[in-house]
């Protein structure tokens, strides 16, 4: 069996046991289901309640304002001004109208509601007043009414763009996740392997190359299995509940450029963290050895949120095409916009050419620094030092060994 | 059979090897003694490929060592390292497929070595369940669990108890008698005295003393008599020829002969009371050691 395969599976096997792991994946895969489910269910909660107290005529006017935009209001009478300001302060009303002259809300009441209100008000003032003069109802109406613009919708895939946010979002909240949580595994790794000095027995028999390559795989399956289980639990949920018809033409190939923008991501990050793990032997030392890789994650991150927010954005179609921050950004720019077939294909070979430099360069790094002893290494120093690899005195050119057999 | 010519190895301008050499035919065990930062562990490091020297060179019959070579070898390391939630059979049985062996092979000399070394009702642990000893002894396992063809054990009974002792010495030996080279290093001056079959002594970075014990000791060290007298007045070592080398109680005196005949002293010390004993001190290693390091 080859070295690497021994060696990812020994993580696989690890991982797999770990109660840790398993724990966090069915508690991921449940705020998945969550995600899913929590749009529907708070849209079919959202009703608003509004108290009225004396003038009656204000209650079916909002009513009918409310039925007329479509939303739901149910109006109630109460008492007095004391039981509705109790209401309003409990939470049991969003808003309450006192004898149509005063609105009370629990700090600043819901602009929806408040243009609903204002609406009724408007109305019943505009009847009192018009029947409490001499004016000829028909004429005055005729006059004063004014058609509502019409609507018209632009563009095509709107039914859609809904179900794209929420993919996007998820999206963009999973391979956050996946990307951080599994780079920091293999850095863990490799400093566990370090501090140990377990490479010692390790790097006799084995390349370090092969053992850092083990590594990746390892957990680069591990981030491809949880990804796989959040699609399978939030595609299966939408199922259930019957959102499917309302996914983008395209799912299947925004789901792919997830699952690659997750390899691709997890090389380049999981390269850089084992490169910058190994400088260090001690655990503590971890976050702020990873201090870079966290921050090229972070701003990732950001370019993967600009792409979420305004996917057709300049920053946003710059983010999709530089790596590593295509990692993250392209899938969740698919998600929530058309993207040309080229950038596609010009971020993907950016990221792979990306990806065979930071291996070269980060295989070089681990190589160099995993034998170290002592305090933390310096990055430069790792660089310009000469072949402290393990492999060279096992060449017999090596230039610094004498043979005098 | 392994040698290691000039070895050297240089940290910016600090030497911490100059020119170490010594061989290890099969069937020999050699003991590696020196103290705390001499150089034992640089050059162990150095014979497993996990260090690259400066200078010199180490063969295995005559060939340089390559990755494959050194898969054969077995290795224990200074600072003990095992994957401490990894149950110990398992990390077993996982080191011998690294170093080559199949799974089950791996599996079998797993369990020979998990009953000899007395780690039976450890085998489902994990390493950080263990005791330092019970740890130590599944580190030994790792290093012996593949047969290697030469062991390398940079101090293999630091941390044992006296039954560990023993059955890693029993463990040594038989490796030995089938014919395997076994390089340790070790602070226990009597224990490595009987196990070893050559030794050298490592000061500074330099190998002082190189070859059996017998060698060693002659090299050395002077010759020394041993004196018991009774009846004698205080004083009397002083009388005698020779230089006086220590005085062990006031009837025994250590003198080193200093080129004086071993009669003449004889007759001197049966002049100044009974000789209970005269006869050859056979120093000690450690006596050897400390001769060496002074």
């Amino acid at each position: 069996m080859s070295n690497t395969v021994l060696i990812a599976k020994r993580e696989l096997r690890m991982q797999l046991r770990s109660r840790g792991f398993l724990i966090s994946l069915v508690a991921s895969a449940l705020v998945v289901i969550a995600l899913v489910v929590a749009p529907m269910v708070m849209d079919s909660d959202e009703e608003y309640r509004v108290d009225i107290v004396g003038a009656d005529s204000i209650g079916p006017l909002l009513e009918q304002a409310a039925e007329d935009s479509g939303i739901d209001v149910s109006v109630r009478t109460q008492p007095d001004e004391r039981a509705a300001r109790q209401a309003v302060a409990d939470g049991d009303a969003d808003a309450a109208v006192i004898e149509d002259r005063e609105l009370l809300a629990e700090g600043d009441a819901d602009g929806e509601l408040t243009t609903l209100i204002q609406q009724a008000h408007q109305a019943a003032g505009f009847e009192a007043q018009l029947a409490a003069s001499e004016l000829p109802r028909d004429e005055v109406l005729a006059t004063v009414t004014v058609a509502p613009l019409t609507m018209q919708s632009v563009g095509d895939g709107d039914e859609h763009d809904g179900a794209r946010q929420a993919l996007a979002f998820m999206i963009l909240i999973a391979l956050l996740f996946l990307l951080m949580s599994t780079t920091v595994s293999v850095a863990a790794g490799v400093i566990e392997e370090k501090g140990s000095r377990i490479v010692e027995i390790l790097l006799v028999a084995v390349r370090p190359r092969e053992l850092l390559a083990g590594k990746l795989l390892a957990f680069g399956l591990l981030g491809l299995v949880q990804l796989a289980v959040f699609s399978a639990a939030g595609f299966g949920t939408a199922w259930v509940v019957g959102l499917t018809d309302d996914l983008p033409p395209g799912t299947a190939f925004i789901v792919a450029a997830t699952f690659t923008g997750y390899a691709f991501g997890f090389l380049f990050f999981g390269a850089m963290a084992a490169a910058l793990a190994s400088l260090t032997s001690r655990q503590e030392e971890l976050n702020s050895t990873l201090g870079p890789m966290t921050a090229a994650t972070i701003f990732s991150y950001l370019g993967a949120f600009f792409a979420f927010n305004d996917p057709d954005a300049l920053l946003s179609r710059i983010a999709t095409i530089v790596p590593p921050f295509s990692s993250m950004a392209m899938p969740v720019r698919l998600a929530s916009s058309d993207v040309a077939l080229w950038e596609v294909g010009l971020s993907a070979l950016l990221m792979i050419a990306a990806i065979a430099a930071i291996l070269a360069l980060g295989g070089r790094i681990y190589e160099r620094s995993v034998l170290r002893t002592g305090a933390k290494a310096r990055l430069s120093e790792v660089l310009a030092a000469p072949g402290e690899s393990p492999d060279a005195p096992t060449s017999p050119q090596h230039p610094t060994t004498k043979e005098k057999v | 059979m392994i040698r290691v010519s000039g070895l050297s190895k240089r940290y910016g301008d600090r030497d911490v090897l100059t020119d170490v050499s010594f061989e290890v035919a099969e069937g020999e065990m050699f003991g590696f003694i020196g103290a705390n930062g001499a150089g034992k562990s640089t050059t162990m490091r150095a014979i497993m490929g996990v260090l690259a020297p400066t200078a010199g060179s180490i063969t295995w019959h005559g060939q340089p060592l390559t990755r494959e070579t050194r898969r054969r070898f077995g290795y224990m390391p200074e600072e003990r390292g095992l994957y401490q939630k990894m149950k110990v059979a398992e990390q077993i049985a996982y080191f011998g497929q690294v170093y080559g062996l199949d799974h089950p092979a791996a599996a079998r000399a797993t369990d020979e070595l998990i009953e000899r070394l007395d780690l039976t009702r450890h085998r489902d642990d994990e390493v950080q369940a263990l005791s330092l000893g019970n740890q130590q002894r599944a580190q030994l396992a790792v290093a012996l669990v593949h047969s290697p063809e030469l062991l390398v054990l940079d101090e293999p009974f630091s941390g044992l108890d006296p039954t560990g002792v023993d059955a890693l010495a029993e463990i040594l030996r038989e490796r030995q008698q089938r014919g395997t080279p076994v390089i340790f290093s070790s602070h226990q001056l009597e224990l490595v005295e009987r196990l070893i079959s050559s030794v050298g002594i490592i000061v500074q970075g330099r190998m002082v003393a190189v070859g059996t014990v017998d060698e060693v000791r002659q090299a050395r060290t002077e010759p020394r008599l041993r004196v018991s007298l009774s009846g004698a007045r205080p004083g009397w070592h002083t009388r005698l020829p020779g230089r006086v080398h220590s005085v062990q109680d006031p009837g025994t005196a250590v003198v080193a002969p200093d080129g004086v005949s071993r009669v003449d002293i004889l007759q001197a010390a049966m002049r100044e009371g009974t000789v209970d004993h005269f006869g050859w001190l056979e120093p000690s290693l450690a006596d050897v050691f400390r001769e060496v390091v002074a």
